[in-house]
């Protein structure tokens, strides 16, 4: 016979492992899967008034959210990565860019975004993003500019992504 | 900006009474400066100390008293049949003089509201350490002017949701930080979509920079997060 409290330690191990069941289907599901990080660097300077033809896409977006009369597209890279996998990016000025997806939600996917300058940590972060969505990073100075990061991020074989600006 | 220029517009900047520019201006001069944060937080500490006496004062009005009295001035007056001077007829107020602008501009915390109906906008923590004085004025300014900005000073802990809808007529400003420009480069204010379709959560923001900006454009789902390397000590003299 159970008392009121031997039913509700049932039902909250039961609660619990039902948690732990779905947590753990949900983890088997993400396992094998790959997620699509990209990640591309603009260096953005007054200095002149070039603008990178790889960014012609982005012409408008950049000019509406910046004010800077020169973009040049520095680097670009996509890597599809498992999730937790990090993709570790080279920036000028001896910066580094560490992304990690961590989890998903959904269309959202939610990534760990660290920038570092040499071993001062300048930015630790986690962003929750959309297939659409882009996360600009910028800031960091570089020669007579700075550097902008865009961040976007889909799961493969999930909602689609819309194609990126750059060629 | 300097504070000696911010000191000029700061009671207009509290009371929201700048134009978009210099709002924007004194917000970001606001919030990266000590002293002028300061000031605005004064003056927020003083004006609380005021509402909250004012409103001591109204709950002890017998306003059903009061409201008998308007109505018996006014049945005087319908009896007598002047209505030329009826002395409650709006838009005839004390101190307001057609064709200008009225003496207080929409209060912030309104602004705010119209632009962040569901008040989910910024949220932010902090986490030991120095972190800035997120004065309401500065919120204000900010609501009105950018989608969100963050300045803080140290290393800080922020949490922002970039995760809302916005009103079909709500006009906001992107801050374009142009570095080396000067902050009078800000971009155009873009008309945003009734409902957009930004979902960048940025959740948190741990950072050891010495200021740090976000803003949002909801119609790309973009959302920028700027470093300011070079931004001085906090003593707050620039």
């Amino acid at each position: 016979m159970h008392g009121p409290h031997g039913i509700a330690g049932g039902s909250l191990r039961l609660g619990s492992a039902v948690a732990a069941l779905v947590a753990l289907a949900a983890g088997a599901a993400l396992a094998g899967e790959q997620v699509q990080v990209q990640v591309g660097t603009v260096y953005a300077t007054n200095a002149s008034e070039h603008f990178d033809a790889d960014l012609e896409a982005m012409r408008s977006q950049l000019s509406r959210l910046f004010r800077y009369t020169s973009y040049r597209l520095v680097k670009k890279e996509s890597r599809d990565v498992g999730w937790g996998d990090p993709v570790d990016v080279e920036l000028p000025g001896g910066r580094f860019l560490r992304v990690m997806p961590k989890s998903a939600g959904g269309e959202r996917v939610s990534l760990d975004v660290m920038l570092r300058k040499n071993q001062h940590v300048l930015m630790d972060t986690e962003f929750t993003v959309r297939p659409h969505g882009t996360v600009m990073v910028g800031g960091p100075k570089h020669e007579d500019g700075v550097l902008i990061i865009w961040i976007g991020a889909h799961r493969l074989g999930g909602p689609g992504v819309r194609p990126q600006a750059v060629r | 900006m300097n504070c000696r220029d911010a000191e000029t517009l700061l009671d207009g900047f509290f009371d929201g009474e700048l134009d978009d520019e210099r709002m924007r201006e004194a917000a970001l001069h606001v919030a990266r400066c000590g002293s002028c944060d300061a000031a605005i937080a004064e003056r927020e500490r003083v004006q609380g100390a005021l509402r909250a006496t004012v409103a001591d004062d109204i709950e002890g009005l017998d306003l059903e008293r009061i409201w008998r009295g308007v109505e018996a001035a006014m049945a005087e007056d319908a009896r007598v049949g002047s209505q030329s001077d009826v002395w409650w007829r709006p838009a005839r107020s004390a101190g307001h003089v057609p064709g200008r602008r009225p003496a207080r501009a929409p209060s912030l915390a309104r602004e705010a509201s119209r632009l962040d109906p569901e008040g989910e906008w910024l949220h932010r923590t902090r986490s030991g350490g120095r972190a800035m004085a997120w004065s309401v004025g500065a919120a204000g300014a900010l609501a009105a002017g950018l989608l969100a900005f963050l300045v803080a000073r140290g290393k800080a802990r922020v949490e922002v949701a970039v995760d809302r809808t916005v009103p079909a007529t709500t006009t906001v400003a992107t801050a374009p930080f142009a570095a080396p420009a000067p902050v009078d480069q800000f971009a155009a204010a873009p008309t945003l979509p009734t409902r957009n379709s930004s979902r960048i959560a940025v959740d948190s923001v741990d950072f050891e920079g010495h200021s740090l900006a976000m803003w949002s454009e909801p119609e790309t789902d973009t959302t920028v997060i700027w470093i300011d390397e070079d931004e001085p000590s906090v003593t707050g003299v620039r």
